[in-house]
C-alpha cells in the first residue's frame, strides 16, 4: 500500500516521506534461523514457570540459544529480551532482562531471572487464571552495540497460571497394606482452567489427622498410598497439580470406611492353597510334556523342508 | 446376513481381489491352514473342593466365563477327495480377574485386592476335515474332529506380582505359576463361506492364495491336570466347552 501511495505524492511530500521512512528501512528485522528456549531452574519443566516462579524475586532460568548462520567475535552480545506472544519486536529494546557477552552460536546462559521475564511480556498477574504464553528474544548485538539491522533469534514460554480444579474420587478399593484411589479430573470453573498435563496425588490419613501418606504424582485412574497400616480406616483425598507445578484444592475426603481400610487381603492362589489345594506349580510332567508342542513344530518344519 | 458373513471372512482379501481380473484358472495346490476363534473358558479348579461352601475359583472370580483367544497352525499331511489330515500347533490367551478377601475374626468376608489368574494354552494337534459333501455335492459344510496334546503355561498374581504362599505348617513355599499338561477332544462343523461366492472364492485364490475359507463352530472335551497327577489341578473345564472363529485354507 506505501509504495503507489507514495508514487502518487507531490514531489516535496514524497521526498520528506521518504526521509522519514528511510531511518526504518535502514533498521529491518532478520529473525536468525535457530530457537532460544528456557528452563525455569526451581521445577525444571522446560519451557515452563508456574505461579510461584513467576512472582519470585529471586527463580531464575536458563535460557539456551540455538542461532545458525551467526559467526560470534570477541565483544559481541545477545541481549535477551521478552515480548508478548505477538512476538519479538523490530527494533532492539532499550528496557530487556540483561545483556550477555556472546561466546559462540550455541550458548547456554543461567541465572536468568523470572519476573523481569514475565514483566518484559506484560504479564499482568501471576495469579491470573489461564496461561499467558510470551515470545523469548535473543538480539545479537555485533560488537556489543545495536546493530543497523535487527538480529533476533526468538522463541515461545509458558508462564503456565492455570490452575486445575479440584479432583473427583470416585472409589477406593483396600489391599495389604495400601489403597487404590481411582480418581478422575474434576470439572473446571472460571477460577480453576488447567486440564492439560494435570497430574494427581492422593493423601491418606490415619484417624485423629495425623501424618497423612501421600501416593503418585500420576495421571487420572489408581493411584495407590501404600505403606498403610492393615485395619486401620484412612481418610483419603486427592489433588491436582498443573504441569508446571501449581496446586489446584484438595478433593472432598473419602471414608473412612470399610473401603479405606487396608486389609491382609489374600489372593487367588493364598485362597486355593490354604483351602488345600493339591497343585504345586511349576512344570508337572517336566520337559517331557514341554517337548510335545517343540516336536510338533520341527515335524512341520521337516515336513515343509522335503516338498520337491 | 448371509452376505455380511461372506464379507466379514473375506475382508482381508477383498481389496487385492477387487482390483484383479476375472479368474478361470483352477485352484491351487493346498498345504495348510490358519485359524482364530473364541470361546467362552471356565477351568475346573473347584472340581478339587466339592463339599466347599466357598470354593476358591468361584469364590474369587465368580462363575462368569472370560474369553479365551486362540489360533492354530496346521499342515496338511494327507488330501484325498474325502478329506484331509492337518497336524499342527497352536497358541492362546486367557486370564481372569477377581478380587481377593479377608476374613475377620467375627466371620465378616471383605472383598479387596485385585488378583488374576493368566494361561497361555499351547498345543499340538491332528485333525481331519470331512471334505467329501462340498467336493461331491457342493454342499457348503465340512465336518472335523480333532485330538491335541496340550501345555497350558499358568500364573497366578495378587498386588505384587506373581503370588507365593507359604505352607503355616512346614514353611515350604509354593510359586503360583506353572505349567499343566492334558488332552483335548473336538468335533465341529464348519460352513465353507466360498460357497456363497465362488468368484470371489476364485479370485482370493489367486490374489493371496487362500483357496477355501470356512466359519467353524465346535464342541471341545478336554482334561489339563498332569494326566490325571494327584498333585495337579484340572485346568480344563468341566463342560464340553464352544468355541466359534474362522479358518483359512492355503
Amino acid at each position: 500500500m506505501a509504495g503507489p501511495a507514495l508514487a502518487e505524492s507531490p514531489p516535496m511530500l514524497r521526498r520528506a516521506t521518504l526521509l522519514l521512512l528511510l531511518p526504518g528501512f535502514a533498521l529491518g528485522q532478520t529473525t536468525i534461523a535457530g530457537t532460544v528456549t528456557a528452563s525455569v531452574t526451581t521445577q525444571g519443566v522446560a519451557g515452563q514457570a508456574n505461579r510461584v516462579e513467576c512472582d519470585s524475586a529471586t527463580s531464575t532460568a536458563t535460557w539456551n540459544i540455538v542461532a545458525t548462520g551467526v559467526t560470534v567475535s570477541t565483544g559481541d552480545k545477545w541481549r535477551l529480551a521478552t515480548a508478548s506472544s505477538s512476538g519479538c519486536g523490530t527494533t532492539v529494546p532499550t528496557t530487556y532482562i540483561q545483556d550477555q557477552l556472546a561466546t559462540g552460536s550455541t550458548q547456554s546462559i543461567s541465572g536468568v531471572f523470572v519476573r523481569p521475564m514475565a514483566t518484559g511480556a506484560s504479564v499482568g498477574s501471576c495469579t491470573q487464571v489461564n496461561d499467558v504464553q510470551i515470545a523469548l528474544c535473543a538480539y545479537y548485538l555485533p560488537g556489543g552495540v545495536v546493530p543497523a539491522t535487527v538480529q533476533v533469534v526468538t522463541g515461545t514460554f509458558n508462564f503456565q497460571l492455570a490452575v486445575p480444579p479440584k479432583p473427583v474420587i470416585t472409589g477406593v478399593s483396600p489391599g495389604d497394606g495400601r489403597l487404590s484411589v481411582a480418581v478422575v479430573p474434576g470439572t473446571t470453573t472460571a477460577n480453576e482452567t488447567a486440564t492439560s498435563g494435570v497430574t494427581f496425588t492422593v493423601t491418606c490419613t490415619p484417624p485423629g489427622g495425623g501424618t497423612g501418606i501421600t501416593g503418585g504424582p500420576g495421571n487420572a485412574g489408581n493411584i495407590v498410598c501404600s505403606g498403610l497400616v492393615n485395619g486401620t480406616a484412612y481418610t483419603v483425598t486427592a489433588a491436582g497439580t498443573s504441569s508446571a507445578g501449581n496446586a489446584g484444592a484438595s478433593s472432598d475426603a473419602f471414608g473412612p470406611s470399610t473401603s479405606t481400610t487396608p486389609l491382609p487381603f489374600l489372593n487367588f492362589w493364598d485362597v486355593y492353597k490354604s483351602d488345600g489345594g493339591v497343585e504345586e506349580g511349576g512344570c508337572g510332567t517336566g520337559g517331557a510334556g514341554a517337548l510335545a508342542p517343540a516336536l510338533a513344530l520341527l515335524g512341520l518344519l521337516a515336513a515343509r523342508r522335503r516338498r520337491p | 446376513m448371509k452376505s455380511a458373513i461372506v464379507a466379514l471372512a473375506l475382508a482381508l482379501a477383498l481389496p487385492a481381489a477387487a482390483q484383479s481380473p476375472v479368474v478361470t484358472v483352477k485352484e491351487s495346490p493346498r498345504w495348510g491352514s490358519f485359524q482364530v476363534s473364541l470361546s467362552p473358558f471356565s477351568p475346573d479348579i473347584d472340581s478339587e473342593f466339592t463339599n466347599a461352601v466357598h470354593p476358591p475359583y468361584a469364590t474369587i472370580f465368580g462363575t462368569g466365563r472370560p474369553l479365551m483367544v486362540q489360533a492354530q497352525f496346521n499342515k496338511s499331511v494327507w488330501i484325498t477327495e474325502y478329506g484331509t489330515l492337518d497336524i499342527g500347533v497352536g497358541a492362546g490367551f486367557w486370564e481372569a480377574w477377581g478380587q481377593g478377601y479377608y476374613q475377620g475374626t467375627d466371620g465378616t468376608v471383605i472383598r479387596g485386592g485385585s488378583t488374576s489368574l493368566m494361561i497361555i494354552p499351547v498345543q499340538a494337534q491332528v485333525g481331519y476335515r470331512f471334505e467329501w459333501f462340498y467336493e461331491r455335492f457342493n454342499v457348503p459344510l465340512e465336518p472335523y474332529v480333532r485330538g491335541a496334546l496340550l501345555d497350558y503355561i499358568w500364573s497366578t498374581s495378587g498386588q505384587s506380582g506373581v503370588s507365593s504362599w507359604t505352607s503355616p505348617l512346614d514353611g515350604v513355599s509354593y510359586r503360583g505359576s506353572g505349567a499343566t499338561f492334558g488332552w483335548s477332544a473336538t468335533l465341529g462343523l464348519a460352513i465353507v463361506l466360498d460357497a456363497f461366492d465362488t468368484s470371489l472364492s476364485r479370485q482370493m485364490d489367486y490374489d493371496v492364495g487362500i483357496n477355501r475359507t470356512l466359519l467353524f463352530f465346535d464342541f471341545t472335551r478336554s482334561s489339563v491336570n498332569d494326566f490325571g497327577s494327584t498333585k495337579s489341578w484340572q485346568l480344563a473345564p468341566s463342560y464340553w466347552a464352544w468355541s466359534a472363529g474362522l479358518q483359512f485354507v492355503f
